[in-house]
């Protein structure tokens, strides 16, 4: 498949979804790119890391006025020779709630790491953030946390977001569904 | 996305992003502290300071010095030991089982802690009871080891703490020297030298109002300082093993408050309920006596000379020397593995059911620690967990008070009977091997099928495959911590008179009320309206191997069906739920916790 067309169908999904937003249920975001200026750095900036890498979320309902169900469905995050995923042994490993702007939580967040010597449990506490075009829609999202790896404490800044020209068209679509639906709402 | 494209969206990221979150740990700082707090003021009991209190006896004062202060709750805590660990959103308060300390959950705790890199805690209770062993031999045994240089000053070391709790006698030389040894004496909680003190019925009468009025309160105690900790949006989980699955059960359905007319349920205090391995509690017995025959048995109970207020003895088995007993087989089993068993050579396999199950063989120090624990070997249900096998000699396939196990016999050279840990990939299975292989060369199986699983409204029976998952080594260092593994002076009078009532005491309040205007000594009202989720966990090699063990509880709670969930972990024994090394009931725990605590965040 040509990227052209894979973009394409990507860009036809997150219209769906976006409109799919409009009717107020659970929503797919993403696998969506982690893109610049995401860094995974330590304390004295001696070690910086580019990560990159994909993950989708979903949002329980959308559009949404009251906090929904958050959940991140997949991670795949490389960062230097590490690769992290959700944890497998687990059916909710990224659950968390999102506020109607845009604020999200993860109480834990249950990853594993693996650096091709094996693979490690990562659990993330408290990881909080901020997701793009919410309440109607979702374009991405970015996060910081920090995680202790023991000698060193590292501190994460993801940037998550729909692929261009994805996002221009997600936004024309949600407006248009949040358009159509608001004419309808004055006409009754 | 070029970096000019990225600069359009530079407005959206300048709205508030969330700051660093806590820092959590990389799961490698999982601590435990044994923690004791000022506790529910019970009257009678020594230190409350009220006119009904009962005087401390001479042995209590030896083990807890002049003015023992009794009404403490005892806890250990497993926690992230980190500077920088975060305040934890969940905190699992867990009261063990029958004969069990705090200490049986240590290895679950700290799966689970690690699990959660410290955004969960877990508090395992230690019953009161637990205040009155006199555990100085041990001490100065693990004191001498820790200077011990040479083979004999190890030995030494753990003979003086044997001989502090089973002297030698004339007919058991255990060091094997030719001589009688006299006990080892040491000083007392009042300066003075003493060995053992192993405490009389009539030394602890209070014990009589040891029951569940008072251990509830203990709880409360406990469930009101962890919501102090997460939070009205962070989860209180209260639950249990075994029968401190029934605890549990009587701590939700507790009213608190002494008013008739006021209910303060215990339910209302925590967001969920674990039961590990128990089916919680039932409903009244059709003995459960009337208001005035219960004063009169607790009146019986505090008298001198009256009924046995904790279990002096458990199928010829007396716990008070069981206890220490089982300190000293793990100091020996870490320190000498392979030599012939300390405890063995004691008046504590004397007789009794210890000798008749254990009697026919001669262990070595690992190896009796085994064959007492693991689910092929131990006769008793509650006491099993799956921890390896002894295959170098005969096992004799046999039946005792309803349950099938391998009676271990003397191996033809005369050998010392060795342990098989539970990982080793020659541990017997059946087939090939044979159940009843005969005694003379048959081994057994450590790995047995139990056939398909039954229908979940079945009778509860085993089922599956069963599974070698714990550790001896984790046994071992449980034997040794300051909330050991079992309760030497196991608590019966009292909570077996308040256990005929199960989990619901309506018509003895209802009595009271009537009577005296006050709702009276056991307010078990609460059960039918407890209406916090539920996760039960069974093994099926254990004591609630189906849905069926959980199902009268289950229904006899206000719960939707929705929020009760049942997880069966095949090949689990008994204590392989606390015990087992990758253990299956963990990311089972941390997904419901999970979900609990995302699903409060959403409450309005």
């Amino acid at each position: 498949m040509s990227r052209s067309i894979s973009r394409g169908l990507a860009v036809l999904a997150l219209a769906l979804g976006a409109l799919a937003a409009a009717d107020a249920r659970a929503v797919s975001f993403g696998p969506y790119p982690i893109i610049y200026p995401s860094t995974i750095q330590n304390q004295d900036l001696t070690i910086e890391l580019t990560p990159t890498g994909t993950i989708a979320f979903d949002i329980a309902n959308v559009p949404y006025t009251t906090p929904q169900l958050f959940e991140l469905t997949d991670v795949s995050v490389n960062a230097g020779s590490f690769h992290f995923t959700l944890d497998p042994t687990l059916t909710s490993p990224a659950l968390g709630v999102i506020q109607p702007d845009g604020h999200f939580l993860i109480p834990t967040l249950f990853l594993v790491g693996d650096d091709g010597s094996g693979a490690f449990d990562l659990a993330i506490p408290n990881v909080q953030g901020f997701v793009f075009g919410a309440p109607e829609f979702a374009v991405g999202f970015s996060s910081q946390f920090q995680i202790d790896a023991g000698a060193d404490l590292f501190t994460v800044s993801l940037y998550v977001n729909a692929p261009e020209p994805g996002t221009a068209l997600l936004l024309a679509c949600g407006c248009t569904a949040l358009a159509l639906r608001t004419r309808k709402e004055i006409a009754r | 996305m070029s970096h000019r494209r990225w600069m359009l969206l530079l407005p959206l990221l300048a709205l508030p992003v969330i700051g660093p979150a806590p820092c959590p740990s990389g799961g490698t700082h999982v601590a435990q502290q044994y923690l004791h707090a000022p506790s529910y003021v019970e009257p009678h009991t020594p230190g409350s300071g009220a006119p009904e209190e009962v005087a401390a006896s001479d042995n209590v004062q030896s083990i807890l010095g002049a003015t023992p202060d009794l009404n403490r709750v005892s806890y250990v805590r497993t926690f992230l030991d980190h500077a920088d660990a975060p305040t934890p959103r969940a905190i699992l308060i867990l009261v063990p089982g029958f004969l069990g300390g705090g200490g049986t959950f240590s290895p679950l705790a700290k799966q689970l802690v690690r699990k959660f890199n410290g955004n969960l805690e877990v508090w395992a209770v230690d019953r009161r009871p637990n205040l009155l062993e006199d555990r100085r031999g041990t001490a100065y045994a693990q004191q001498a080891l820790a200077s011990a240089t040479t083979p004999d000053e190890v030995r030494d070391a753990i003979y003086a703490g044997t001989f502090f709790y089973l002297p030698e006698d004339d007919f058991f030389d255990t060091n094997e020297n030719g001589e009688v040894d006299p006990p080892t004496e040491l000083p007392d909680a009042l300066g003075n030298p003493r060995s053992y003190v192993e405490l009389a019925q009539d030394d602890v009468r209070f014990m009589a109002h040891w029951g569940v009025d008072t251990y509830v309160r203990d709880w409360k105690v406990l469930v009101d300082r962890a919501r102090e900790i997460v939070g009205p949006d962070g989860l209180v989980l209260f639950g249990g093993h075994s029968m401190g699955t029934y605890w549990a059960s009587v701590f939700a359905a507790y009213d608190f408050d002494p008013d008739p007319a006021v209910v303060d349920a215990g339910y209302s205090h925590i967001d969920g309920i674990v039961l590990l391995e128990g089916g919680g509690g039932r409903g009244p017995s059709a003995t459960a006596p009337t208001l005035a025959t219960y004063e009169s048995r607790v009146a019986d109970l505090e008298a001198p000379g009256g009924p046995p207020v904790f279990l002096g003895d458990f199928q010829g088995i007396a716990p008070p020397l069981l206890g220490p007993a089982a300190e000293i087989a793990g100091l020996a089993a870490s320190q000498l593995p392979n030599e012939s068993s300390i405890v063995q050579r004691t008046r504590i396999f004397s007789g009794g059911t210890l000798a008749l199950i254990f009697g026919f063989a001669t262990f070595d120090n690992r190896a009796i620690l085994g064959a007492f624990i693991d689910d092929d070997l131990q006769p008793i249900g509650a006491f099993r967990g799956s921890f390896g096998f002894s295959d170098n000699g005969p096992n004799v396939f046999g039946s005792f008070a309803g349950s099938t196990f391998y009676s271990l016999r003397n191996a033809a050279s005369n050998e010392l009977r060795t342990w098989k840990e539970f990982d080793d990939p020659t541990l017997p299975s059946c087939p090939p091997h044979l159940v009843n292989e005969n005694a003379t060369s048959g081994t057994g199986c450590a790995l047995l099928d139990n056939g398909p699983r039954p229908l979940p409204t079945a009778t509860p029976v085993t089922w599956g495959r069963e599974a070698e998952v714990s550790d001896l080594d984790d046994l071992i260092a449980i034997q040794t911590a300051p909330s050991n593994f079992v309760e030497w002076y196991f608590a019966s009078g009292r909570p077996n008179l308040d256990g005929s009532y199960g989990i619901d005491s309506s018509a003895l309040v209802a009595e009271s009320v009537a009577a005296t205007g006050s709702e009276g000594p056991l307010v078990l009202t609460q059960n039918s309206h407890v209406n916090v989720p539920v996760l039960c966990i069974g093994g099926s090699n254990g004591l609630a191997p189906l849905e069926s063990s959980f199902a009268p509880y289950l229904a006899s709670i206000a719960t939707p069906a929705a929020d009760q969930q049942i997880a069966l972990l095949e090949g689990y024994a008994h204590l392989d739920v606390l015990t087992a090394r990758h253990n299956g009931a963990v990311p089972v725990m941390t997904d419901w916790v999970n979900r609990l605590l995302v699903r409060k965040l959403l409450a309005p």
